[in-house]
């Protein structure tokens, strides 16, 4: 079983006939933070599922701690958190119930740690899914995400349609994490605040195919102009530019 | 697989439901409203609602099964991987069999408990009312001994065997409707050539004059198979789909189309072989050997689960065998000399008959005569003179003799009164027949003497005792 957390092997994802990314390569190693970006469309969320042997790759193949992720996909989870952009839990279940529910899908749990977690983000135990809030159900989602201890992170748009506060809540809850536990987290955002204060290195997908694989100070250091502060939101709103003319 | 997640996902998906069990108790009460009812509106009788009771119950539980049946199929086949609730496992070290298998179980569970359910307000109805500790008795023992008793044929396996059909076509249409992906038309598609495949069964059933018949073996098989491919689709879908509707709707599609079509065509197969029959079948509803016990004419069931008969002549010595169809007919009759057998054969789609007579002197091809029959009897009985060389055979009112082996008429005599029906018939001489008609509906039966001679006649005489 290798240590690395995520290894994406040159792949291709094809939907319907054009091909969305060709050859995509890129890793995760123990206890890094990487951001994948790209613009709307692009194929992050594909790729993201791709990598979590959600569905097949038309070529290459993704790999989590060894496991070939769609071969093994079932022992390739077992160390790998997953926040999906969407919130999809069965919407008649309260967090308890969530609880109950996801810590039979797991080898181990950590019921303590869950219930700590939702009691910070002050997610009402007895409320359905349903009827939690936007930033409610974010949280019950990362909350339901860490309860194994997991050694990697997948988040998808995690603090999509978050307010200030829930954003942070977030946000100190994943460096919380990050720090105990030493996690590697794999991250699409179009939070680019948030990934600057969080990511180490992001790699970026354009046009079907990695555009850049690099860490954030050089992502912003390749796109300064002379000695101006650069924030990563400019500099790739400036990437973006560039690509496109 | 993990059996632990399985359980869990089981637990869910039946919450998920469980409506459904209280709605079986819900539709279960109104039997008893109606028998109560009925029970007034029948004063005469010492007991009435019971058995009314018991009846509507059994109605009612039969469509309630059929209905949640569909719901459940509708709801677990493509509700979950149309709305994408699937993912949720996915997204998780769970493996696709123990979804699968949570998913399977929850369906199972929920069925039979918001059946059985269904069937308890009456049950707990007749308790405690004084006088109705039989009728309690009686039911319960009906409850528990109904699907085994009726398992042979009746209500039970034929709501069983739509229940099946009905939830595989809910979930089918589940998740071809739902999910609504281009596949959509490969599963129209199929859904067509299913329905032309049940349309070429039932032509080709009465092209052979048969009719399916839905005893266990049939019906477990045929279900099997049903949901062997259903099931197969399913897996597939979850397997290779993984939550992903779309995806899940091609692999279901490509698991369980060709699955039909292999099932569909070994069925076709088994069909065709057990509508030619075999001589040796087990079950022959009626022989008769030749006088020199050379030749037998044999009529078999086709198949157990297949009303349906074949007639064959065969060899006494197994050397040659002749199948001579799947219409209904007379038993056949035999020359002396055993070298001709006839007999007259009906469609069950028209009230035309025709008479075969066989020459059995080439025991390799056997070639056939044929000609009309009686076009307004059944009961056309059929006889050879002593020399085997003419057929007598009844038209109505008019006998007719025909020469052998050519089939030409020679000679036509008119009853005295018109026949429905002729009871016995046979060649006194060479040159003499006797016949027993039958006038009217039965009231009147009659014996005759018919000359073969040119100018002969028709004249009261005995044929027979009778």
């Amino acid at each position: 079983m290798s240590a690395i957390p995520l290894q994406v092997e040159a792949v291709s994802i094809r939907h319907a006939r054009p091909w969305l990314l060709q050859g995509v390569s890129f890793d995760v190693r123990p206890g890094e933070v990487v951001a994948l970006l790209g613009r709307n469309g692009v194929g992050k969320t594909s790729l993201l599922r791709v990598a979590l042997g959600l569905m097949p790759a038309a070529a290459g193949r993704a790999r989590l701690f060894g496991f070939d992720a769609w071969r093994e996909r079932a022992r390739a989870l077992a160390r790998v958190g997953v926040v999906p952009d969407a919130p999809d839990a069965p919407p008649e279940l309260d967090a308890r119930g969530l609880c109950r529910l996801v810590s039979a899908l797991h080898e181990r749990w950590n019921e303590e740690a869950t219930r700590g977690r939702l009691a910070r983000f002050a997610v009402p135990e007895r409320t359905p899914f349903a009827r939690l809030s936007r930033g409610q159900k974010g949280a019950v989602m990362l909350a339901l995400a860490l309860g194994h201890e997991p050694d990697l992170l997948v988040l998808d748009e995690p603090t999509l349609g978050l307010d200030a506060i829930a954003r942070d809540a977030y946000f100190g809850e994943l460096i919380a994490e990050l720090s105990e536990r030493g996690a590697s987290v794999l991250m699409a955002s179009h939070d680019l605040p948030l990934v600057e204060r969080l990511a180490e290195r992001a790699v970026v997908l354009h046009d079907g195919a990695v555009f850049a694989d690099l860490a954030i100070d050089e992502l912003k250091a390749r796109f300064r102009q002379g000695d101006e502060p650069l924030d990563l939101e400019t500099a790739f709103a400036r990437l973006a530019l560039r690509r496109a003319s | 697989m993990s059996a632990r997640a399985a359980i869990a996902i089981a637990r869910r998906e039946f919450f998920d439901r469980w409506l459904l069990v209280p709605f079986g108790f819900f539709v279960g009460v109104w039997p008893i409203v109606i028998a109560s009812t009925l029970g007034r509106e029948n004063p005469p009788l010492p007991r009435p609602e019971e058995p009314v009771a018991v009846v509507i119950s059994i109605v009612y539980w039969a469509i309630f099964a059929l209905v949640a049946a569909s719901v459940v199929g509708f709801s677990i086949g493509g509700r979950d991987l149309a709305e994408r609730r699937l993912g949720f496992y996915f997204a998780r070290p769970v493996p696709w069999p123990s979804v699968f298998c949570g998913q399977a179980l929850a369906a199972a569970a929920l069925l039979a408990l918001s059946i059985a359910v269904a069937t308890l307000p009456l049950t707990l109805s007749l308790l405690g009312v004084e006088g109705r500790r039989g009728a309690v008795i009686e039911w319960g023992r009906h409850v528990v001994e109904a699907p085994l008793q009726f398992l042979v044929s009746g209500p039970v396996v034929t709501v069983a065997v739509l229940a099946l059909v009905v939830a595989l076509g809910a979930g089918l249409f589940g998740v071809a409707f739902r999910v609504r992906s281009r596949w959509l038309g490969v599963d129209l598609i199929g859904l067509l050539a299913l329905g032309a495949l049940a349309l070429h069964v039932a032509r080709r059933l009465e092209a052979e004059s048969s009719f399916l018949r839905f005893t266990p073996g049939f019906v477990a098989l045929t279900c099997g198979c049903a949901a062997f491919a259903f099931a197969a689709g399913l897996a597939s879908a979850l397997a290779r789909g993984r939550g992903d509707a779309l995806h899940a709707h091609r692999a279901f599609s490509l698991a369980t189309w060709p699955l039909v079509a292999v099932l569909a065509v070994l069925g076709l197969w088994r069909l065709e072989v057990a509508l030619e029959g075999t001589p040796e079948a087990a079950r022959a509803f009626r022989s008769v050997a030749s006088p020199d016990g050379r030749w037998e004419w044999r009529v078999t069931q086709k198949a157990s689960w297949l009303h349906g008969r074949t007639t064959f002549l065969v060899r006494a010595d197994g050397s040659a065998s002749h199948h001579l169809g799947s219409d209904w007919s007379t038993t056949a009759v035999f020359a002396n000399d055993s070298r001709r057998a006839a007999w007259t054969v009906f469609s069950i789609r028209g009230q035309e008959s025709r008479v075969v007579v066989a020459d059995l002197g080439d025991a390799r091809a056997m070639p056939l005569l044929e000609f009309p029959g009686s076009s307004r009897t059944w009961g056309a009985v059929l006889a050879f003179d002593s020399g085997g060389d003419h057929l007598a055979h009844v038209d109505g009112d008019r006998v007719r003799v025909r020469a052998l082996p050519g089939g030409e008429i020679q000679v036509e005599r008119v009853l005295p009164l018109p026949a429905s029906r002729v009871e016995h018939f046979r060649s006194l001489t060479a040159d003499r027949l006797c016949l027993r008609a039958v006038h009217g509906r039965g009231a009147r039966l009659a014996d005759y003497h018919v000359s073969l001679a040119p100018s002969g006649v028709v004249e009261p005489g005995p044929c027979a005792p009778r």
